[in-house]
């Protein structure tokens, strides 16, 4: 059994691995350009800093873009070794607008902008260069500017070190922004600025690494990639920040508010635990009778019921009309909850609890009591009962003592499986019925576009489920002593 | 194994449900549309309803177009089931199938010319407009009254408006005769009048929705789309799966234990979340998205099952007595062994849709489904935009949404005792 857990062990890294890989995936999905205001989330959330793609700003896509690397190559690096003639053609081909689709033009932009960072003193050749047509060395120079301006550290608890290399870009951003080439410039005030350009490069060359030698190429080579950034991020566990506040981390935010959720997903289980197994002996002891039929038939339909059916169905129905139930929120307002005793707290909490705990629980209830009846009627079949009846013992005792531990296994194993869909299901209640859990947060985060809350929750939810498998095969393992998992 | 099935009154209760919804979807344009069938205008016959029905500027969602075309190609596919055997009737299906994909492709690259060029139909249509909008005028005069006492204006029907807007009294009796769709006047893509205040004085059937739309058409569309995202999403789960399953299940051993493997890590991502994910990344909310991500994480069942089948099939004497006539790997994996392993698969079908079903519904609901699509779960979207409190736009696509739930479950349950009655 040992072994069979030490390889169970083992599997693990490489699941975790799988599920980084796929979400490594989507996260390239991510378009290549900031959504605009026209395709607003739900609620209308997602117009409040969206629109302005410049360069610089708070700019929550381009965050995004760089704090995942997503403006880096997928898995080799090769930008640094680009040579003059490369950028020749580019420029040429940026230059010829007409030729391409809107979004071919666009695509080829954003290429060029990530790559600028890596190219600079060829990019302000270019600029520089008189040989050049003014649109070409408008363009180097503009992708200059995109390579010398970067995004600063991000996050709570900034060294301070890290606060004066903030200072440092930010200074840096301004200055370059300024020197943006617009389209009605003169040729003079275009080369002013670029003569700044080319000052302001030369007074930088130091701090900044513009070029690199061969063995710091193969190195950025590897290192300077997606993979390896976003691989970086989550070994560290660096889920980054939340969108509209730099100072909160996504994880924070999701510890405060974790308690919430595993109330309602560690209450279910245990009341689904006893509840199915009572459902499932009944069925099981009636077997192919009238409550077994009819109750098989109810668990069923039960089954069907989606969750976002039957919590709106709650709230009209039951919440509206009693006053008992009352149908938002983890407790009563804090000025109100504050007040109470601990009992009546206790009291506010489970009133508060009642509907949304149904509507989690019913489903699951569902299925397992229709699992719990196979894994009873299994165990009523074995030869132990049959001796169990022989020597006079009352079916009551049979079916709870003997058989119900028997049975348990089964539930207990499908119970802890089921962890994710839990999880998943408790997103939209928890949504409907306001209770500022995990799901609710992941599901605002969606219509907000906060792709770090996004990503992370996804992680988490893999991974919640991957637990869950897990606990199952090592619950199985340990309830039955006759599983032998060689 | 019909014979089996036929002896569960509820299971054969709930599959005629399931066909009956079928029907309702496919022939949905029947029911509710804003072209008659035929029309006796100055004397000459005209037919809006089938000159209309494969045009995209009516139809905008190719999904439609799609079930206009099957409208026709399932029927004689029936037929072709009773009249051909083996494999002329293989080869009919196929040609068939081809021609539905061919005929749509023409159709959505925009095949069909707008039937308006015509000037006479371009005359038809207002006169037909006109009519139908008056008949819903008079057909809504008892609301009307009590809308005029309780609110003390005039009921801003359609052809109400009209009228307000200075729209000549069009002489209907050129429009000599008229069979209009068979239960609602209005395409549930066209604007069919109005408003939240109107909604509480007309009865059910006359609901709109948020957007002005016509509920009980949109209700019947929204049919078409749960049934293809169920089917499309389980074809594509079973693509992957079977292959995926026979595979590892024939060859066992090491071949077993990589796909195995595989299956159990992909099996630990949670469909649901994946499919939030996928759809607020990419920020695309498309039908066709949603059914390929649910098919892409929707296969692992069927590999299991198919795999445990498959390697208790292997140990048989036909499977010998193949590789002993040195066919190859694929015609005994794909030809012998894949036939009789695939039936216990039936009874995981009907669940897998529900699970597909209930998940595009989900989503929707959580509004992130396709825009301007008339799928259930956007139905109840909008109906919750107006929750609690009037929510009557919300029951009745959760209604539907749960009839038909629970119909394939009950099938699904009926197909699993009666394949399986060791399990009851």
């Amino acid at each position: 059994m040992i072994d069979y857990f030490i390889r169970r062990l083992l599997l693990l890294p490489l699941t975790l691995f799988a599920i980084i890989l796929v979400n490594f995936v989507i996260l390239n999905l991510a378009p290549g350009e900031p959504v605009n205001g026209a395709n607003l989330g739900q609620l209308g959330e997602a117009s409040r800093h969206t629109g302005d793609a410049g360069p610089t700003g708070e700019n929550p896509y381009l965050l995004f873009r760089e704090h995942y690397g997503l403006t880096l190559p997928i898995l080799m690096n090769t930008w640094p070794s680009l040579k003059t003639h490369h950028i020749r053609e580019g420029i040429t081909r940026l230059l010829h607008k007409e030729e391409m689709s809107v979004q071919a033009h666009h695509d080829l932009k954003t290429l060029w902008g990530d790559r600028a960072r890596f190219i600079m003193p060829l990019l302000l050749q270019e600029a520089v260069a008189s040989t050049n047509s003014h649109e070409a060395r408008k363009i180097a120079a503009h992708l200059f500017i995109r390579g010398g301006t970067r995004q600063g550290h991000v996050g709570i608890r900034l060294t301070e070190e890290e606060k004066r290399e903030n200072r440092k870009i930010g200074e840096t951003n301004l200055l370059l922004n300024q020197l943006h080439i617009h389209e009605k410039d003169s040729v003079e005030e275009m080369e002013r600025k670029i003569g700044e350009l080319a000052s302001w490069f030369k007074l930088e060359e130091k701090e900044y690494p513009f070029t690199w030698s061969r063995a710091e190429k193969i190195e950025l080579f590897f290192l300077e990639t997606r993979f390896c950034k976003y691989l970086k991020r989550v070994f560290l566990l660096n889920f980054g920040t939340v969108r509209n506040d730099n100072n909160k981390t996504v994880i924070s935010e999701v510890v405060k508010r974790i308690k919430y959720s595993l109330t309602l997903a560690v209450i279910p289980m245990v009341i689904t635990f006893a509840l199915c197994q009572f459902f499932g002996m009944i069925m099981a002891f009636y077997q192919r009778g009238l409550p077994d039929y009819l109750l098989n038939l109810f668990f069923l339909t039960l089954f069907a019921i989606p969750v976002f059916v039957a919590a709106p169905f709650l709230i009209e129905k039951v919440a509206l009309r009693h006053t008992l139930f009352p149908y938002s929120g983890f407790h009563s307002p804090e000025e109100t909850y504050d007040t109470l005793t601990s009992l009546r707290r206790m009291g506010d909490i489970i009133r508060h609890l009642i509907l949304p705990l149904t509507a989690v629980i019913y489903s699951t209830l569902a299925i397992q009591s229709r699992i719990s009846r196979t894994a009873f009627l299994e165990a009523l079949h074995q030869d132990y009962v049959r001796t169990a009846r022989a020597k006079g013992l009352g079916w009551m005792t049979i079916l709870t003592k003997h058989v119900g531990r028997n049975a348990a296994v089964t539930i207990v194993t499908s119970l802890a499986a089921s962890l994710g869909v839990v999880l998943g299901g408790s997103l939209i209640v928890e949504t409907l019925f306001d209770i500022n859990g995990f799901g609710k947060f992941f599901y605002e985060a969606i219509l907000n576009r906060d792709y770090n809350v996004v990503l992370f929750s996804a992680f988490a939810g893999s991974l919640l489920t991957l637990v869950g498998y897990f606990v199952a095969d090592v619950a199985y393992a340990f309830l039955d002593p006759r599983v032998s998992y060689s | 194994m019909w014979k089996q099935f036929r002896r569960y009154k509820v299971g054969v209760a709930a599959f005629t449900c399931v066909v009956l919804f079928f029907l309702i979807g496919l022939y949905a344009p029947f029911f509710a549309s804003s072209k008659p069938f035929v029309v006796l205008w100055k004397g000459h016959f005209y037919f809006p309803f089938f000159r209309y029905l494969f045009y995209p500027g009516f139809y905008t969602k190719p999904i439609d177009l799609f079930y206009n075309l099957l409208m026709f190609t399932f029927p004689i596919a029936m037929v072709g089931l009773f009249l051909f055997k083996a494999r002329k009737r293989k080869m009919f299906l196929f040609s068939l199938a081809a021609l539905q994909l061919i005929l749509f492709a023409w159709i959505v690259s925009g095949g069909v010319k707008d039937p308006e060029q015509d000037e006479e139909i371009r005359a038809l249509n207002q006169v037909v407009r006109y009519s139908l909008r008056k008949a819903q005028h008079e057909r809504l005069g008892h609301a009307r009254l009590r809308f005029q006492k309780e609110t003390g204006h005039e009921m801003p029907t359609l052809f109400a408006i009209d009228q307000r807007n200075g729209q000549k009294e069009i002489e209907t009796p050129s429009l000599q005769w008229m069979i209009p769709a068979l239960v609602r006047p209005f395409h549930w893509e066209e604007n069919a009048g109005g408003s939240q205040l109107m909604n509480q004085y007309v009865p059910w059937w006359e609901l709109t929705r948020i957007n002005r739309k016509d509920l009980f058409a949109s209700l019947l569309f929204g049919v078409r789309i749960s049934l293809f995202v169920g089917i499309a999403a389980v074809a594509i789960g079973l693509m992957i799966g079977i292959p995926l399953g026979t595979v590892a299940g024939y060859f066992a051993g090491k071949v077993d234990l990589v796909i195995f493997r595989g299956i159990e890590i992909w099996e630990a991502m949670p469909t649901f979340f994946m499919l939030l994910l996928i759809v607020a990344i990419t920020q695309h909310k498309s039908l066709f998205l949603v059914i390929i991500v649910l098919g892409l994480f929707g296969w692992t069942s069927f590999s299991r099952f198919i795999r445990g089948e498959v390697l208790k099939q292997r140990e048989l004497c036909y499977v010998l007595a193949c590789k002993g006539l040195g066919y190859p790997a694929r015609r005994i994996m794909f030809g012998h062994i894949l036939p009789n392993a695939i039936s216990p698969i039936l009874t995981l079908l009907p669940f897998a849709m529900m699970g597909a079903i209930s998940s595009e519904a989900a989503l929707s609901f959580l509004g992130l489904g396709e825009e301007g699509a008339t799928s259930w779960g956007v139905l109840m979207d909008e109906g919750r935009s107006v929750f609690p409190g009037e929510s009557y736009l919300l029951w009745p696509p959760a209604l539907l949404l749960t009839i038909v739930l629970i119909a394939i479950a009950l099938v699904g349950d009926t197909l699993r005792d009666a394949l399986d009655p060791k399990l009851r």
